[in-house]
């Protein structure tokens, strides 16, 4: 049953390797820019995998920051949004049918698996689940690691693409984004929805993006937890 | 930095990058069976997939009008929009819907 659920996720990732593949080939290229050697650019994809935190990374590094804390502070400041993550999907594997290790599990849980995730898990049966999932995370940190490559190490060949297919590339995951929010919709009071989305176009007038989604979903589950009272 | 100060810290990097997505999962995973949440606590774990789904729209969307250099890309980003919500509602498949969305959003990048 693994093998069939897990090709199952590797098919339903496609429109997310479609968003991921572009910009981890921007990665790589940046980073070469930002004077990292291939090796190195394609070493941080493989141990971080977390796009916003490496371009942060590689700001930082360009800058000239060399305190080895400084730089891992803020970078994981980044990805404190992902501590939400793991409590919502966990119910979402009973423990009669899960057979593979939590740090399996959890080690590509990014935002767009997070939301995929979300969306697919309860529509199917309970024994697939983790075989789609795996296909599903693994698939897109494949697809992460791939781009970074390519693009670190025949930077000077992609420099000179067509503009627009990056452009195309980068409107799949917010295209990606609206449909999920489409399916999940119905399921969520309008007024939570509207916080999160109020409260995150507010913030990111004053803050960088990652603070802003975390008061955007600190706010929407602060109503929602208020409304039950 | 030199490369062992870069190891160093990518891998400090990785290792805290893993471990916040590790241990709420695990302890989640954990303790299921024996949690008894209150109602609020519930209704407000709920609503946080959907509102990280509203967030990370948000920031995606505002990036794209930030960096559109003409009107014709912002305009291809409301008609890309449309195109999602219309294949939503005419295709109801997530995957479908997204490429109609790309599709039109090319299309209009191009011919504009």
């Amino acid at each position: 049953m693994l093998p069939i659920s897990f090709l199952k996720g590797v098919r339903d990732c496609l429109p997310i390797a479609a968003g991921y593949f572009p910009v981890g080939l921007s990665f790589g290229i940046s980073a070469i820019h930002a004077g990292l050697d291939p090796w190195m650019a394609l070493a941080v994809s493989m141990v971080i995998y977390s796009g916003a935190a490496q371009f942060v990374l590689l700001s930082l590094l360009a800058a000239g920051g060399d305190s080895l804390w400084a730089i891992a502070g803020i970078v994981l400041l980044i990805n404190t949004r992902h501590l939400f993550y793991g409590p919502v999907l966990s119910d979402r594997f009973p423990a009669a049918h899960r057979r593979l290790p939590v740090a399996f599990m959890a080690a590509a849980l990014t935002d767009e698996v997070f939301a995929a995730s979300l969306h697919k898990l309860d529509k199917l049966p309970a024994d697939q689940r983790e075989g789609w999932y795996a296909g599903l995370q693994w698939t897109g940190y494949a697809t992460w690691v791939t781009g970074t490559g390519l693009g670190a190490y025949f930077a000077v060949d992609f420099a000179g693409e067509s503009t627009l297919m990056m452009q195309a590339f980068g409107f799949v995951l917010p295209a990606l984004f609206l449909a999920l929010l489409l399916e999940l919709a119905p399921l969520t009071r309008y007024r939570v929805l509207a916080t999160a989305g109020a409260a995150t176009a507010l913030s990111l007038l004053y803050m960088p993006a990652y603070l802003a989604m975390i008061i955007g979903i600190v706010a929407a589950a602060a109503l929602a937890g208020r409304r039950e009272r | 930095m030199n490369t062992t100060s870069f190891l160093l810290t990518i891998a400090g990097i990785g290792l805290g990058t893993f471990l916040i997505r590790f241990l709420p999962f695990y302890w989640s995973l954990k303790g299921q069976g024996r949690r008894t949440l209150s109602g609020s606590w519930r209704r407000a774990i709920n609503a946080v997939g959907p509102a990280a789904i509203v967030s990370l729209l948000t920031v995606a969307v505002w990036g794209l009008v930030e960096k559109a250099a003409t009107s014709s890309e912002i305009v291809a980003v409301v008609l890309g929009m449309a195109a999602v919500c219309v294949g939503k509602r005419y295709l109801r498949d997530v995957a479908a819907a997204t490429f109609a969305g790309v599709l039109v959003y090319t299309l209009t990048l191009y011919l504009l």
